[in-house]
This record gives structure tokens, sequence and C-alpha cells, in this order.
């Protein structure tokens, strides 16, 4: 209401004209209806605002055909007619879009009788709109962050399904570590079991071995001794080929208890565990030429030693059997008629010694130097004497001292075996 | 010295006893040979046990030729026997054995053993054997064995 300076004067104001003014300037909506119809006699500017027309063309109109859900509105009046009490009623509308009319009746009263109605009806689909688009929104958000939860949760499921897989992963692998090391352990056990029953069934061949010498050769010390005593006692009354006979029985058996005894030193060799220590090369060579020289004299050869000898890490005894057969065999394997000559001379290389073994014998060709080192191998047969064991005794020997073996020949021009040790 | 020493064959191999003994005769050597046949027979004979007490007929020996691989009581154990009897360890024990082994050896000589023989492919070479033992004796000094220290 619009406010008046107030004068001291008593006159009251001009209730009419201010309450039409007040009614003009009013926000809401205000129209006057008279008689059974309800014609509109006055409405507001904001009732005009409301319904979209001007003044002229609500007043003289029926109330119901201006307003929507004309028959609510007429009932809501006739109500009041009837009461004389203020009504209300709100009515919805949803096209074009949501809104929200809200109708207030109250009578106006002169004396107790209704002159009138006054009607405010209220719109508020602006409002509402927004309210509804707010709460669209916050309902879309809502979703939204409905989503997002379910997606963050989706991905910690996930998550925590990766961790458990992990967890089980890693539990598997420290299952199976497990079951690894219990493994090792086994298998520690096994190769402990394994080496105990080698070192056993090594044990036994080497009785067996044993056994071989005393219990073969005795047999065939008595056949040679007998045949021989055969030979020199009841060999005048034998036949040229009487003795003959006795003759092949006594070589047979020498020559077989040959084999046993270079077998026996082959075995021997691959199965003793030496340990290596600095041997004098000089030493042992001066001890095989000893042990050889009633040979080298029978035979009138030149053995020939050249310094300088360095000193290898050997086993004396296995060495000395090496450099034994080696010289022997030089001694051995010439031409009918030729004067065996033997030189022997060592050659530093490295961390190696090589000592050379050369003679003027018969040579061995190309194809045949891998065959010499083999068991019981005679490439020449019975041609030269000896049971075809030297060689390889000499192999499994400076394999044993951690060395190599070898030869440069042909044949007919001679022979240089080589051998390798390690220098002490 | 003499030739009389009575040297004692022990051997389970009748074939190597008989020889031996063919060896002896080769080398032209003529002492008196005696035989046990294993290491229990060795040990009664020493001991002048059961027949062994006729010294007459079983003198004891200046030398022993020892084989070792032997049924009842080896080699071994006649050396092991001998070396804990004061009146035998002036006994000259040789062993004659088959066996090449480096152990054997140790072991023999560890127990008391004066020499090492290896019995020899031919009986050639078991003369020459018996010859260089024939010529050992003649000038080896052997000592008196205590007979009194027996009881």
């Amino acid at each position: 209401m619009p406010a008046k300076p107030s004068s001291p004067s008593s006159q009251p104001p001009d209730l009419p004209e201010l309450c039409l003014a007040v009614t003009e300037h009013a926000p809401l909506p205000i129209a006057t209806v008279e008689g059974a119809t309800h014609i509109v006699r006055y409405a507001n500017p904001a009732f005009c605002r409301l319904l979209r027309k001007p003044a002229e063309q609500l007043v003289g109109q029926p109330l119901s055909a201006l307003l929507p859900e004309k028959d609510a509105c007429v009932t809501l009046l006739d109500r009041v007619y009837r009461s004389k009490t203020p009504q209300s009623h709100i009515e919805r509308e949803d096209k074009p879009h949501p809104v929200f009319w809200s109708y207030v009746m109250w009578p106006v009263l002169t004396n107790e009788n209704l002159v009138g109605v006054m009607i405010q009806v209220t719109e508020t689909a602006g409002e509402r709109k927004e309210i509804v688009a707010m709460n669209e929104a916050l309902m879309i958000g809502s979703v939204r962050q409905h989503e997002l939860t379910a997606a963050a949760d989706a991905l910690n499921l996930q998550l925590q399904q990766q961790i458990a897989e992990r967890n089980r992963i890693e539990g598997a692998l420290r299952e199976a570590q497990a079951r690894l090391t219990d493994r090792a352990g086994d298998l520690a056990e096994l190769v402990a079991r394994r080496t105990a029953e080698l070192v056993a069934a090594n044990k036994q061949l080497e009785a067996i071995v044993h056994s071989i010498a005393h219990d073969l050769r005795a047999p065939l010390r008595a056949m040679q001794g007998f045949a021989t005593l055969l030979a020199e006692q009841e060999g005048p009354t034998f036949s040229p080929m009487g003795k003959d006979f006795a003759t092949r029985i006594s070589k047979s058996a020498e020559y077989m208890d040959a084999m046993l005894s270079e077998l026996l030193t082959f075995t021997r060799i691959s199965q003793q565990h030496i340990e290596l220590s600095p041997v004098k090369l000089q030493t042992v060579i001066g001890s095989v030429l000893a042990g050889l020289r009633s040979d080298i004299q029978r035979k009138n050869a030149q053995v020939e030693a050249a310094d300088p000898w360095p000193v290898v890490l050997a086993h004396a005894p296995t060495l000395t059997q090496v450099l034994f057969n080696l010289v022997s065999n030089g001694l051995k394997f010439v031409a009918p008629d030729v004067r065996p000559q033997v030189r022997l001379h060592a050659e530093e290389r490295a961390e190696f010694v090589r000592v050379w073994v050369e003679d003027n014998g018969v040579g061995i060709a190309p194809g045949h130097q891998d065959q010499i080192f083999r068991l019981f191998t005679r490439l020449h047969g019975e041609k030269f004497s000896g049971t075809g064991v030297g060689l390889a005794i000499v192999q499994k020997a400076i394999e044993s001292m951690g060395g190599q073996v070898g030869v440069e020949s042909a044949d007919g021009q001679g022979s240089r075996f080589w051998f390798e040790l390690r220098k002490a | 010295m003499n030739y009389n020493h009575t040297i004692l064959l022990v051997d389970d191999s009748e074939n190597d006893l008989y020889l031996m003994r063919a060896a002896f005769k080769k080398a032209e050597f003529n002492c008196p040979l005696q035989e046990a046949h294993d290491g229990e027979e060795a040990i009664a004979y020493l001991d002048g046990e059961g027949q062994y007490r006729d010294r007459a007929k079983f003198p004891l020996p200046a030398v022993i030729l020892l084989d070792l691989n032997m049924p009842m009581k080896n080699g071994f154990d006649v050396l092991d026997w001998m070396r804990v009897q004061p009146r035998f360890r002036r006994l000259s024990v040789i062993v004659l054995s088959a066996s090449e082994r480096p152990q054997d050896v140790e072991q023999a000589f560890d127990l008391g053993a004066h020499s090492y023989l290896v019995k020899p492919r031919t009986l050639e070479d078991l003369t020459a054997m018996i010859r260089c033992l024939r010529d050992w004796l003649k000038y080896n000094q052997f000592p008196p064995l205590n007979e009194a220290a027996r009881r």
C-alpha cells in the first residue's frame, strides 16, 4: 500500500479512491464479478497481465469463459456465494508446460450482505518451472553422482578383484617357491644318495677288478709255468710240433696275463682320485730311462732327453707310467733293422707345458690317429708285441691330470707324440 | 752264511707252490723248503702247534715267502700276529702276492713286511727272482731267533 504522508487532520482518507489505487497497483491479479454467471465488472492490470488480455476484453465476460478449468472456478464461486466464506483451489495445467493455478476467493460483505467476491489467481508456472528444472538438475546431478559412485564402486570392486587376484598369484608363487625349495632339497638328497651309490659302485668295481687280478692271473701263471716245465722236462721226448704246442700255450698265457695287467693299470688310473702336485719332469724321465735301460741296450737304441725340463702339476707315479709307455712304444714300433731313435723335449705354451716324444718308427697314417688311443687297438696286429692298452693308458692318465694328448705323424715317417700338463 | 736256512712258503695255491719249488730248483737254490697252505697253518707252524712242535722236522724259518690272499686268515693276519710276538720280529717276511695294488703294498709294510714282491708272469722271471733271493741270503746277516723266549 503506497504510503501517503500522514497529516494531523482527523479527516479519514478517501477510502474508495485509495482502495482503487491499491487494487490497480496490486501485483496480484484481482477481479470483481457480479450476478449468477459471474460477469466480470472490474479486472486490475495484474489480472489482465495474467490472462494476457486487455481489460476491455475481460470486463463483461463471464469468469468461466476467461479462466481455464471453468468448472472449478464456477464451483468455487458458488460456494463462496452460498457460504459467504473464503474458498481456495489449486489447479494444475500441463500444457504447454506444467503450471499451477491457485484460486483464492473471499466474499466482500456489506452489512452481512454479499456484494461481491474477491478472486485472487496465482500462476506459479514461472517459479515452478525453475524449481522443477532445478529439481531435475539436482536429480540428474544425483543420478550422475549415483552413476559416478556406481562407476567408482565398480572400479573399486575391480581393483579389489585385481588385488585379490594378485594376492592369489603371490600366494601361488610362494607356494611354488616352497615346493621348489622342497624339490631342491629332495634333489640335493637324491644327488647325495646317487653320489654315495656311485662311490659304492666304484668300490665294488675296484673289488671286482682286484679279484680278476688274483683269480684269473693265477691259472695263467700255472699255464705258463707248466707249459714251460713241460717243454723243458718232457721236451726231449716231444716232436718239434709238440714243443711248438707247448711254446704256444706258454706264450698265450703270457699274453693274456700281460693284457690283464695292463687292463688293471688302466682301470686303476681311471678310478684313482689323485691329487696333483709339482713334479719335476727331469726326475720322472730319469726314472723311466733307468727302467728301460736293458731294453735300450738290447735294441742298441739312442734315447735323448733335451733340456730344459719345467716343473708340472701332476701325479708322479701316473706320469711315470705315461712316459714309460710312450718311450717304450718309441723303442718298439720301428721297422726291422732300424736303430730306434727317441727324442724327448719340452715346450712352454702359456700356462701349459707340452712334452714331445719323437721317434723314427713306422709312423701312423692320419686316418688312424684317433684309433690308436682306443683300448685293445693294435694297429699293426701281431707284427709288434704289445696288448694295445699302452696308449689308452696314456690318454686316460693325462686326462685324469687335466691335460691333453695328441700325435703328429704320417705313414713311414716316424711319430711325434705329445701331451700337455699345467705348469706348476 | 750258509744255504741251510729254512724258507717257509705260505700260499693257498698248489700250482704256485709247485712252480715256486721248480723255480728254486732252476735257480739252483737248495735250501730246505717248508709249506703252509693258509694263514692259520702258517701261524700254527710258527707257534709250534700240534705237529709243528717237532722243530727237527719243522724248523723255524729264516725267511717267509708270504702270499696275501688266502682263506682262513690271510697274509695280513699273519703279519699282524707276528708283529706282536717279540720273538718273530726278527723273522724276515717277504710278501709274494699277485696284487699290485698300492694299498696292499702300504698295508703290508705298515704291518711289518720287509719286502713286497709281485708274482711274476713267467717261470723264467720267477726263477730270476729266486736267484736274487739266493744271492741275498748269501749276504744277509740273520739274527738268531730267541728260542728261550717262546714260553
